[in-house]
């Protein structure tokens, strides 16, 4: 019987993983993978932790002493690419959609997931600034957008949904929010959600996964 | 191995006060030179209170068409405090701002200093005095043509 490894880019097993989970914005990750002559695919890659599957993009790679470095940004990595200066106008509103859409288009990436609770227009005018795509997103939705694993992004806000599965507070840093959890299910550690436990409880802001040889451990920022 | 044109420290110190800022370049003010004005109001026509004009316009230079649109179409002129507004001429600098530093709020807020305005409250004042038949009135808009250069 095969066993899926717990950490894995394209299947290739990984020595460590670094993965974090803000709480708006792109996630990213890096990744350290054993066997440097194996090939990396070009164009998507698939991070695996722990069952869930991350669609990402690679930023740079650095081989040394047999040991592969990847530094991995979700989605298609396009968002940091630039955009051209844009006008929109229309007397009926600028769809928010659209100038949104657009960017992604521009960029290879996915359109974003405009939820009902983001305004359908954003004026009779728009006026896009020539730079990083993500700054169409920061100007238009300010800090209401976060991108989910399969790499799109997402504009509907954070759900306050409790976390049911099983946990283990390890450590806690009260003045900085710090909280170490073990789980057997850190898919369910997402940005939003909340979690009430014996001893400490709160909502989790920012997610970091760390998988080194020997263990795996969680660091959760609480808000 | 292609040599970065920038450093990379200060390219992710970049990136990241852009992320926190990203509407900083709409509290800047900028040059566009005018395309076109609708309605095209040239004098004796009457500018009317609430009525938007709009303007058409182009970047003034490659600092400006490099951040902001090369081209804006149909923004809005704004009216002074007195609701009335000048035209400006086509070919001329107008500033372009954004209210609240919005990129959704753009607007036409100042005319070129080196440009009369080819519509102004005053000329368009001095044209409803020349229609009367008053010999005061008319005079008074005679005097007011020849003072403002009108």
């Amino acid at each position: 019987m095969t066993v899926a490894p717990f950490a894995s880019l394209n299947g290739v097993l990984l020595s460590r993983l670094r993965l974090v989970l803000p709480y708006a914005g792109i996630w990213h990750a890096d990744a350290w993978v054993t066997d440097d002559t194996l090939p990396l695919p070009a164009g998507p890659q698939v991070l695996s932790l722990a069952g869930t599957n991350y669609a990402c993009s690679i930023i740079r790679v650095i081989d040394f002493a047999g040991s592969r470095e990847v530094r991995l940004i979700g989605g298609a990595g396009g968002w940091r690419r630039p955009v051209p200066a844009k006008d929109y106008a229309s007397p009926a509103g600028v769809p928010t959609n659209v100038v949104l859409s657009d960017a992604a288009a521009t960029v290879g990436e996915l359109p974003p997931v405009v939820d009902p609770s983001v305004p359908p227009t954003l004026g009779p005018s728009w006026e896009r600034q020539a730079g990083a795509a993500s700054l169409v997103l920061w100007s238009a939705l300010s800090l209401g957008w976060w991108m989910d694993p399969a790499g799109v992004v997402q504009t509907a806000p954070r759900l306050p949904t409790p976390i049911t599965s099983y946990f283990d507070a390890i450590a806690v840093q009260g003045a900085p929010g710090r909280v170490l959890v073990a789980t057997d299910t850190p898919g369910d550690w997402t940005p939003g959600r909340t979690f009430l436990g014996a001893t400490v409880s709160g909502t989790v802001n920012r997610v970091m996964h760390t998988v080194e040889p020997i263990r795996f451990r969680m660091e959760v920022m609480v808000q | 191995m292609t040599v970065p044109a920038t450093d990379r420290l200060q390219e992710s110190l970049r990136a990241i006060l852009a992320a926190l800022l990203p509407t900083l370049a709409y509290y800047a003010v900028w040059e566009y030179r005018v395309l076109n004005v609708s309605p095209p109001l040239g004098p004796p026509a009457p500018v009317k209170l609430g009525v938007p004009i709009l303007v058409d316009c182009v970047a003034l230079d490659a600092a400006t068409a490099a951040t902001l649109p090369p081209t804006l179409s149909a923004k809005v002129l704004q009216p002074g405090p007195s609701g009335l507004v000048a035209i400006p001429a086509i070919g001329s600098v107008v500033l372009v701002g954004f209210a609240n530093g919005s990129p959704g709020k753009p607007y036409v807020h100042s005319l070129d200093p080196n440009v009369a305005p080819i519509n102004t409250p005053f000329s368009q004042f001095a044209t409803l005095l020349h229609g009367s038949t008053d010999p005061a009135t008319q005079a008074a808009a005679a005097f007011l043509q020849a003072e403002l250069g009108l």
